[in-house]
């Protein structure tokens, strides 16, 4: 049985540290891949660049970020709805910002939900928690289909 | 003079007088040649006899020179005697000397010619002298005298003879001619006599007989044609001047025929006296111009003018000219004399003038100089036209229009006024249109400077909504792990240090999203709907999860109408609002929280909130709604001091009034409004 991957994508490593922390009270932590930024990210989905060599499977859920350098968390999105290969992967906008316009951009590009960061860490901790509890466990992943080949 | 007499005489007598001097001229001077010639003729045959008989004598005569036989010779001589003619004879010897006479009183002989030979006639006589030759030789010469008497007998017989021959050739010649002047003389006679009686009698129906076909005849003929032609052109004359005559009388116009030639020749004075300006002449002395209307003589009228001028006949207008003038007229008149002087042929004007009647009638005159008379004005032609209701019309028409022209100036200068205080009005409305256009362009540029300011907080509040919280986070998150990780090993007072780290960035978080919530209920665009406030009301209530020493509020809720509001904003002014009263009823021991409405007139809805809570001090009641400002310490209540500014400035932007009462330790009740008189949502509303 293959391990259920949470792909978190963020540019900050605090953030990351934070939400890692978060995830290792739920035991998730080892099942996170990191990306730093949107390249990455998208290097991950489509097995190529950096990540050409990781064993073949979508993540269960992705985790991204708005604001990042390069390719922000926007254009991720964008890609991976619009590619009938990666469009059926859950991804949860994970950002600081409660911005109106960010809201409407990510669901105008189908996003599966959108969370704010809370500031405080007790909170941060509690969302962290149903995130992975929810999209990893609760939630049933779209069955893999064919592997995600490199663009 | 002669001349003169014999050419005024008769033509018959004048004829006969050339008959008579043409003949007797020839006659007599064809018989004085004649009688010239048989003088010259009988003198020469004397002559010649003479010297025949001297040659017959000087012949024999030689010897007896010679031999001076002077018997001989005179005897010689004595044989002459038996001639009637014979005076004296003489022979001369080759010296001259006498030699032998006969008779023997003979008288002188006058001088011989230088060659002896040759004859002289002298008072009666006749010499002649003959050479003598015998054998060759000049031995003297001979003179014979004979008498002319018989020559005189000739000659006079011939002149008698001629004279009557003259005179009957005369009488024969007139005689015969007589006839010949009758066919001259009496056909002119007869034409002269037409003609005369013609002219006398201007009987131009006359006619000439004509007798031959020579000069006179075409004379005649030419005459009678004459004749003819005079009387066609008579007959066409008189037929034009009847014409004339009836137009002239019965024209419709007045017509006059005036004789100005005494005036003409006042002025030629004048001119001769060295005025040459008539005008002013005319205007010194007034007199003159009196006098020269006196001069003007009327040569005729028409029906017309006496009908005009109410005269019953030519002599009553005649005797009336005097009368007509007026003054203007008189002043008409001179300007026509000046005008005629000047030159013109023709003058107009108008003028008054006074009828026999005494009516004063308006007159156009006009006077017109014929081009014959030009320089004797002996004949003008006057019209005048009664004019005096055209001329009343124009008066009247020219006082009308000057009254006009007065109104007309008036109510231009009551325009000119109004038109200034219009233009000054003008004036103004422009400058208020300027001031008001600047106004607008003040305003577009402070609206677009609002929005731009407002897109700038937009992006503002967008970094800071991200880029501040992340930090935050970071703090708090850290010091919680750090807090997990050594809480074994802290010490009490560390443990509230970084408690108090994790507290302060939380605390620092809040006041950044209750900024930002501030601020977007400024920048965010009204977006009034029909709200139902009851709906607000209880999802606020649901959100705000009650903590547990808020789980025994009493609420006491009305109903609340529906308004015309932003559902969103109104939301945030509740969630304030209750959010207070829950808070600072919190120590109380029976918190009562009340929410419902007021009716203040007809059209203005007052929403209030009433708690029993801590209440405030009335004395701070100003400073409630700053931003920031708070009425308790942190450590008593805590918050960020922006809520009731942003409920103030929600309720601000919808044209309402927020106020609060307050009693410390009583509680606090809050008021706000959200319309203001009519609705007015058309309105733009100002970000503030």
């Amino acid at each position: 049985m293959k391990t259920k991957k949470i792909l978190l994508v963020d540019d900050d490593s605090n953030d990351i540290e934070l939400m890692l922390a978060a995830l290792e009270e739920q035991n998730l932590a080892n099942r996170v891949v990191v990306a730093r930024d949107g390249v990455e990210a998208l290097d991950y989905l489509y097995r190529r660049g950096g990540f050409a060599d990781r064993p073949p499977g979508h993540p269960v859920v992705v985790f991204l970020d708005l604001k990042m350098p390069k390719v922000d968390g926007l254009e991720v999105l964008r890609q991976v709805k619009a590619d009938p290969n990666l469009k059926n992967i859950p991804v949860v906008m994970l950002t600081s910002s409660r911005e109106d316009q960010d809201l409407v951009d990510s669901y105008n590009h189908s996003t599966n939900a959108y969370v704010v960061k809370p500031v405080v860490f007790e909170s941060f901790v509690e969302v962290v928690k149903q995130l992975g509890l929810f999209w990893v466990l609760t939630n049933e992943a779209p069955p893999d289909e064919q592997e995600a080949r490199t663009v | 003079m002669i001349s003169a007499r014999i050419r005024d005489l008769p033509f018959a007598q004048k004829v006969f007088l050339l008959l008579f001097v043409t003949l007797s001229v020839s006659i007599i001077s064809s018989s004085f040649v004649s009688g010239i010639f048989q003088v010259r003729s009988a003198r020469k045959e004397l002559v010649a006899s003479l010297q025949q008989q001297g040659a017959v004598l000087a012949h024999s005569g030689g010897s007896a020179l010679v031999f001076q036989d002077d018997r001989f010779a005179s005897q010689t001589l004595s044989g002459l005697a038996a001639e009637p003619s014979f005076v004296a004879g003489r022979f001369m010897d080759e010296n001259g000397e006498p030699f032998a006479s006969y008779p023997e009183t003979a008288p002188d002989m006058p001088t011989p010619p230088e060659s002896g030979a040759g004859h002289a006639f002298s008072d009666g006589h006749l010499d002649v002298w003959c050479p003598v030759f015998l054998s060759g030789r000049r031995v003297g010469s001979l003179w014979l005298r004979a008498d002319t008497r018989s020559v005189q007998r000739r000659v006079s017989g011939s002149v008698y003879m001629l004279g009557v021959t003259a005179l009957i050739a005369l009488a024969v010649g007139l005689a015969l001619s007589l006839p010949l002047q009758r066919t001259l003389v009496r056909p002119v006679g007869e034409l002269a006599r037409v003609a005369r009686e013609v002219t006398a009698g201007q009987h131009y129906d006359l006619r000439a007989k004509k007798n031959a076909n020579d000069e006179l005849g075409t004379l005649t003929d030419a005459f009678n044609d004459m004749m003819r032609h005079i009387e066609e052109q008579n007959h066409a004359m008189r037929l034009s001047e009847q014409r004339n005559r009836d137009l002239f009388e019965s024209a419709p116009v007045a017509l006059w025929e005036e004789d100005f030639s005494l005036i003409k020749s006042d002025i030629d004075a004048w001119r001769a006296d060295g005025i040459t300006d008539i005008q002013q002449h005319l205007e010194e002395h007034a007199e003159l111009v009196d006098h020269c209307a006196g001069n003007v003589r009327v040569l005729d009228v028409n029906s017309k003018t006496l009908e005009s001028y109410g005269a019953g006949s030519k002599t009553e207008f005649e005797g009336a000219l005097g009368s007509f003038f007026t003054p203007e007229s008189t002043a008409a008149f001179r300007a026509g004399i000046v005008a005629f002087a000047d030159g013109n042929t023709a003058y107009e004007c108008e003028a008054p003038n006074r009828t026999l009647h005494g009516e004063v009638l308006h007159f156009l005159i006009r006077w017109t100089l014929p081009p014959e008379c030009e320089t004797t004005w002996s004949r003008v032609l006057v019209s005048t036209v009664d004019i005096t209701e055209q001329w009343r019309a124009r008066n009247e028409l020219s006082i009308a229009h000057d009254q006009l022209e007065i109104r007309v100036a008036e109510r231009t200068r009551d325009l000119q006024e109004r038109t200034q205080d219009s233009e000054q009005l003008n004036k103004a409305m422009i400058n208020l249109l300027e001031e008001h256009k600047e106004t607008n362009r003040e305003l577009e540029r402070v609206a677009s400077r609002l929005q731009a300011s407002n897109k700038e907080l937009e992006s503002f509040s967008y970094s800071v909504s991200h880029d501040l919280r992340a930090p935050l986070r970071h703090v708090d998150g850290f010091i919680r792990l750090l807090i997990q990780r050594e809480r074994d090993h802290l010490d009490s007072t560390s443990a509230r240090y970084l408690e108090t780290i994790a507290e302060s960035s939380n605390r620092m978080g809040r006041l950044i999203d209750d900024l930002l919530a501030f601020s977007r209920t400024g920048r965010a665009a009204l977006n009034r709907q029909l709200t139902d406030s009851n709906a607000v009301v209880q999802d606020t209530l649901r959100e705000m999860s009650p903590r547990e020493d808020e789980r025994d509020i009493s609420w006491k809720i009305d109903v609340l109408p529906s308004i015309k509001v932003d559902g969103s904003l109104l939301r945030i002014v509740w969630e304030n609002l209750i959010g207070n009263a829950i808070k600072y009823t919190r120590q109380c021991v029976n918190p009562r929280i009340e929410i419902g409405t007021l009716q203040q007139g007809s059209d203005e809805t007052i929403f209030f909130i009433r708690d029993n809570g801590a209440g405030f001090d009335s004395k701070y009641k100003h400073k409630l709604f700053g931003v920031f400002q708070r009425l308790h310490r942190n450590d008593e209540f805590e918050g960020t001091g922006i809520g009731l500014a942003t409920v103030q400035r929600i309720v601000h932007r919808h044209g309402g009034r927020v106020w609060a009462e307050g009693e410390v330790g009583k509680g606090a009740t809050f008021y706000f409004t959200m319309e203001k008189g009519a609705e007015d949502e058309n309105k733009k509303d100002p970000a503030g």
